[in-house]
């Protein structure tokens, strides 16, 4: 075979190869995760009593909008909590007072972290705490609550 | 005593023999390092193994993938539904894909496709005197023969493993949005949602990379072991894609334990 | 005073541990000669022929090829050795997958710098010394036996060597074909002055051409001269070789039980 043939066949496979990683990675990949390792975010922290099953990556969201993402999840040793570190996008401050909650994606799909920002005038800053925090939801708590209201009725 | 010996030799040959194929991998593994600027200087002698060993592949493997996507659509769709989560059928299509089915198929795809070509390419050259009749010219064969068909393997196996990624993650588009009826827009936000492209994508490509390197490997190492006869390359052929298919998901274990 | 291209010194060889194949060999070659190595099959020729090449080691002995001992020097110098001499193997071992100009313009684009149009006229300069013009776009396996070795000594003799290494070049050649490779092999030794190793058992042929025979049996050189001297021998092995008789001292030492009694046997 003529060699410019194969030179023009190795081209192509090549041009096709890279199309598919760019495709893997504007497509398939979620683009937000790119600044996740630029210096653009910050990092602020949240003490919860229950993560439920909270994981790193699961996504930081106000009002549904993804604006962050969990990157560790620890135990503080001195007052058993759970100690959650996020990185946060620059572009949005949040207030002092702003409340932390776990939420979920349906009735059983993944778990989220719900910010929400208060009225306080100064803003959360790089290593900041969040103090106002909400739990998981536990089903099997849930439904105990529910079947000692059911019970003392 | 004799019979001792003689059951202790049976029980440890394949040992021996595995660890003494080890070492001759290495030895192989440095020769071809150290030739490997040779081969960098002349482009055009890897670009022609790249054709038989990528260009040639790249509608198994489109296909291939195709399949496996289509079929990891509908078994996904049918565990999900159970659950009443089919909404993250395409993060399960693509997570599955980009891990782990993408690399270890497309690797032992190209084991069986382009690797035993080259341990035969490689073994026949050697029956025929090829090689001999090479270095009896003051080339080296090793450079000039087997390091651009390892060069070859290497560049080829992120790329089509690339291609196979995409292509299932279009197939199980194709079962999930087209034949099942689900919400494009769910399709590709959850898997949007739940891919990462470090820990996803890169880390997926990364493990191709290293497939590529052991499956050249193995398949130029058995070209040059194999017995320079019809009999010694067959089967050199066979041992490239056991050997190549073990030592993937070997590796594949292992890259996993580290990566993720 | 005769200067010696190649010299084999109380050589020694081996494959494996229990058998010697070559036993104490010495062995001169000079220079623009055509020397011949005769005898029977396995009796070690085409070793010495690997040997020389440098694509195997002597467990003893010393092997000197232009003077250099090649057990002592570097691998890249047994290169530039190599590139000065040209061996023709027994089957031609032409590289299969690309077709006969590559083939005979392969060594040309490896050691030299020479333009597409210069290689290209070698190229049909060589073919047309072995008798095999036209044949350029052909591929390998298009060729007969005979064409392919031809091929092959195009390709061996591409740089000019000084010294050229034959491996039975005279085996399964039809009578024509045989005395052209053997005018074909003379006229290259005295036209460029080329020293010539022949290894063969092709006694009438050689007997015209060569300038000096060894003769060996059982990895042992056991007889050596000019043609004239090597007729008028009387050596019993060598004049069983010569008139291939059946009955004599020369035996096959592997021939204990025929192959289709092991056959029967299993």
């Amino acid at each position: 075979m003529k060699r410019s043939i194969i030179d023009f066949w190795v081209g192509i496979f090549v041009v096709i190869g890279i199309i598919c990683i760019t495709f893997l990675s504007l497509k398939v990949a979620n683009i937000t995760s790119l600044s996740s390792n630029n210096s653009d975010n910050y990092t602020i922290y949240a003490n919860f009593n229950n993560i439920g099953s909270l994981t790193t990556n699961a996504p930081v969201k106000v009002s549904g909008f993804t604006v962050g993402r969990v990157t560790s999840i620890g135990l503080d040793p001195k007052t058993y909590q759970a100690r959650v570190r996020m990185t946060i996008d620059k572009k949005y401050e949040f207030t002092t007072d702003s409340t932390a909650e776990i939420l979920t994606t349906g009735l059983l799909g993944e778990q989220y972290i719900g910010l929400q920002s208060g009225g306080d005038v100064d803003y959360l800053k790089n290593g900041d705490t969040i103090s106002i925090t909400s739990s998981a939801m536990v089903l099997e708590q849930l439904i105990g609550k529910f079947m000692t209201s059911m019970g003392s009725k | 005593m004799r019979h001792i010996t003689n059951f202790i030799k049976t029980i440890g040959h394949p040992f021996s023999s595995l660890i003494i194929m080890l070492g001759e991998c290495t030895r192989l593994f440095w020769y071809l390092l150290t030739g490997c600027l040779y081969s960098l200087k002349r482009p055009q002698l890897i670009i022609k193994e790249v054709y038989f060993s990528g260009v040639l592949s790249l509608l198994i493997i489109a296909v291939s993938g195709w399949f496996v996507g289509m079929v990891l659509g509908l078994q996904g769709y049918n565990t999900l539904q159970r659950f009443g989560s089919v909404s993250v059928l395409g993060s399960l299509v693509a997570l599955s894909l980009l891990r782990e089915l993408g690399p270890v198929l497309c690797a032992i795809l190209f084991a069986s496709r382009a690797g035993s070509g080259m341990t035969a390419e490689i073994g026949l050259m050697k029956a025929t005197e090829q090689l001999d009749a090479m270095s009896v010219m003051a080339v080296d064969p090793i450079k000039r023969v087997v390091i651009p068909k390892f060069i070859s393997g290497i560049i080829a196996v992120p790329l089509l493993t690339a291609l196979f990624d995409t292509c299932g993650i279009l197939g199980g588009h194709f079962v999930g949005v087209n034949m099942l009826k689900l919400d494009q827009g769910t399709f590709w936000s959850q898997m949007q949602g739940s891919v990462d492209l470090h820990n996803d994508v890169i880390n997926g490509l990364i493990k191709a990379l290293f497939f590529g390197f052991i499956v050249s490997l193995i398949s130029v190492y058995q070209g040059l072991q194999a017995k320079p006869t019809a009999e010694g390359v067959s089967a050199a052929t066979t041992r490239t894609v056991v050997h190549s298919a073990l030592a993937v998901l070997a590796l594949d274990f292992i890259l996993t334990a580290f990566m993720f | 005073m005769q200067q010696n291209v190649v010299e084999l010194e109380n050589l020694n060889f081996s494959y494996s541990e229990d058998r010697l194949l070559l036993k104490n060999i010495n062995l001169n070659i000079a220079k623009g000669k055509i020397t011949a190595i005769m005898g029977g099959s396995g009796s070690g020729k085409t070793t010495i022929l690997r040997l020389i090449s440098g694509q195997i080691k002597p467990n003893q002995g010393k092997v000197k090829v232009f003077e250099n001992d090649l057990s002592k020097i570097s691998i890249k110098q047994i290169h530039d050795i190599r590139k000065r001499l040209g061996l023709l193997f027994q089957f031609g071992a032409l590289f299969t997958d690309i077709n006969v100009t590559q083939n005979v313009a392969f060594p040309l684009l490896e050691h030299t710098n020479l333009s597409k149009k210069l290689i290209n006229k070698i190229v049909a300069m060589k073919l047309e010394a072995v008798g095999l013009t036209g044949t350029q776009n052909l591929m390998p396996n298009q060729l007969s036996g005979g064409m392919a070795r031809r091929v092959a000594l195009a390709r061996a003799i591409a740089l000019d060597p000084e010294l050229m290494l034959y491996d039975e070049p005279f085996t399964g050649l039809d009578p024509i074909s045989l005395n052209t490779t053997a005018m074909l092999i003379k006229k290259l030794s005295t036209s460029l002055n080329q020293t010539a190793i022949l290894v063969t058992h092709d006694i009438a042929v050689t007997m015209g051409i060569a300038d000096y025979m060894y003769f060996m049996a059982n990895g042992e050189i056991i007889a050596e001269g000019t043609p004239q001297q090597i007729k008028e021998t009387s050596n019993p092995a060598v004049r069983q070789f010569i008139n291939g008789e059946i009955t004599g001292p020369f035996q096959y030492k592997y021939a204990t039980k025929n192959s289709y009694q092991q056959y029967l046997e299993q």
